[in-house]
């Protein structure tokens, strides 16, 4: 990514504010409320490698079910996130199906962790 | 009168208890009977003895499949046997014990026999030469004070051959009475001679060969200075099972804060006790008494194909042995195994199975504080996805 600054929006804080600016424009709001969801989940994982890496994985039960509940909630959510956006949706199912699939993932995806969590 | 009678007669029985074990006493030569009277006066205190002539055809050692005798003294011959090397190892086998004395001259049958117990006789016309350790400088007659196992204080006399062990080592043949250093056998010059050798088998069956007649003779019984009466009862009380015979029984393992004996299976990490009873018998007394092991050997190896620990058994009360240890953290089928081979001793081989199972799904440890995070982020996810449900659905 390390260009010349010839023009102001093509380095990489021009990329960003480009993003940001057609992000915060073009998407639908019931997405961007998805994609707080993903990214929250996304930040507890980083946390819980960095705390791992620092004290390692002892009760390795909890350990991967902490990493699991969160990593994949967050793929489950980015799953539902392709299906509701019309460009990039990959299966031809209502959206009311899709949301209800989701669920179901979410459902057993919790339990599982529960179960595995002690 | 009649009373009298009988009461002399009850006391003339009482000395002869028909329970006493029967020794067959097999030689070829009615010399003996003159040169080991001692020896054999001694034997008649504690067994009733038979005397046969080796070459007649009035003894059986079986009889109808059933041994007649419990031990058996051989004096060798230069011929041979006419019962058969595989009987008398059959003897040996069901576990009764065998003396043999040996002389230089005795024929290969013998040689042959001796060879079965891991014990080798010097050559045809040697005999053992001590110009050092010897009585009354006749270097033919030679002394050692080198005893093993039997509780000899004096010195030893000896005068014949020497015997000599397997070469490799072996946990059943021990040298009871060895010859001194200056001692040699010639024409190989052979040194570490053995004048008693002793076999234990498996089946603690118990086999003394000595290299000579002489050392039990009477010439050197009566002998004060000579520790040989001492040798001949120590042989006596030893080779027939009288005396350092060990009998192990009530063998407990146990959960530690438990009384459930022998717990169907056990964990990993968990606490076990194991106890044992270790008796000796004291032919004195007649009966068994505990077992006082002299330095802390008796070992208890807990065993799945390699010993995970091998740790000495604390000697408890009475006749207790018991240790109190930490299973490991492996889960198998385990062994308790002592493996108690003492020389002198009866082999004491004990084998106890266990089965340890691994963490039960709810064992594990649980609310540990260094899995917090790991919860945390659990039910953050859960939280997070109920707040992103209602924020979503409420969305227009």
């Amino acid at each position: 990514m390390s260009e010349t600054k010839l023009v102001d929006e093509n380095s990489l804080i021009g990329i960003a504010a480009t993003f940001w600016q057609q992000y915060s424009a073009k998407t639908p709001q019931k997405l961007k409320i998805m994609d707080a969801f993903s990214l929250y989940c996304f930040i507890l994982v980083i946390i819980q490698l960095f705390y791992c890496a620092l004290v390692g994985d002892f009760p390795r039960n909890s350990f991967l079910s902490g990493i699991f509940a969160s990593a994949g909630a967050l793929i489950i959510n980015i799953c539902l996130r392709k299906q509701l956006n019309p460009e990039t949706r990959y299966m031809e199912i209502s959206n009311e199906r899709a949301f209800w699939e989701y669920l179901a993932a979410m459902v057993v995806l919790f339990l599982t962790v529960i179960n595995f969590l002690g | 009168m009649i009373k009298f009678l009988i009461l002399i007669l009850g006391l003339v029985f009482a000395g002869t208890p028909y329970n006493q074990k029967k020794v067959l006493v097999l030689s070829d030569n009615p010399a003996i009977y003159v040169s080991h009277s001692q020896f054999f006066n001694l034997l008649s205190k504690s067994f009733r003895v038979d005397y046969k002539n080796i070459q007649s055809n009035t003894f059986n050692l079986q009889l109808f499949g059933e041994w007649q005798y419990d031990h058996l003294i051989l004096f060798s011959t230069t011929n041979d046997l006419k019962v058969s090397t595989q009987e008398l190892l059959d003897f040996y086998d069901s576990g009764r014990n065998i003396l043999l004395l040996g002389s230089t001259d005795q024929s290969k049958y013998f040689r042959k026999f001796l060879n079965s117990f891991g014990l080798d006789m010097h050559e045809y016309g040697s005999s053992v030469v001590d110009y050092f350790n010897n009585i009354k400088g006749n270097q033919n007659v030679v002394t050692t004070s080198n005893v093993n196992i039997l509780k000899v204080d004096k010195p030893i006399a000896h005068q014949g051959a020497g015997l000599a062990m397997t070469p490799y080592e072996t946990f059943q043949v021990y040298g009871l009475v060895r010859g001194s250093e200056t001692a040699f056998s010639g024409p190989n010059l052979s040194h570490n001679i053995i004048y008693v050798g002793a076999t234990q088998g498996r089946n603690n069956a118990r086999f003394v060969a000595t290299g000579s007649w002489e050392i039990l003779s009477d010439e050197f019984l009566n002998n004060s200075n000579l520790g040989n009466f001492e040798l001949a009862q120590e042989i006596i009380l030893w080779g027939f099972g009288q005396s350092k015979i060990l009998k192990a029984e009530n063998l407990i393992h146990r959960r530690l804060d438990s009384d459930d004996i022998k717990p169907y299976n056990y964990r990993l990490r968990e606490d076990c006790y194991f106890s044992i009873d270790i008796f000796e018998w004291d032919y004195q007394k007649d009966q068994w008494v505990p077992y006082v092991s002299t330095d802390n050997d008796v070992i208890l190896e807990f065993v799945m194909l390699d010993p995970y620990y091998r740790l000495p058994l604390k000697k408890g009360d009475g006749a207790k042995y018991e240790l109190q240890f930490k299973i490991p953290d492996v889960y198998g089928v385990f062994q308790f195994k002592i493996n108690y081979l003492k020389p002198g001793y009866t082999f004491l081989k004990i084998a106890e199975k266990i089965t340890v199972r691994p963490f039960r799904h709810d064992e594990y440890g649980r609310y540990l504080v260094q899995a917090f995070p790991y919860y945390f982020s659990s039910f953050g996810t859960m939280a997070g996805f109920v707040v992103f449900l209602i924020a979503f659905l409420l969305n227009k």
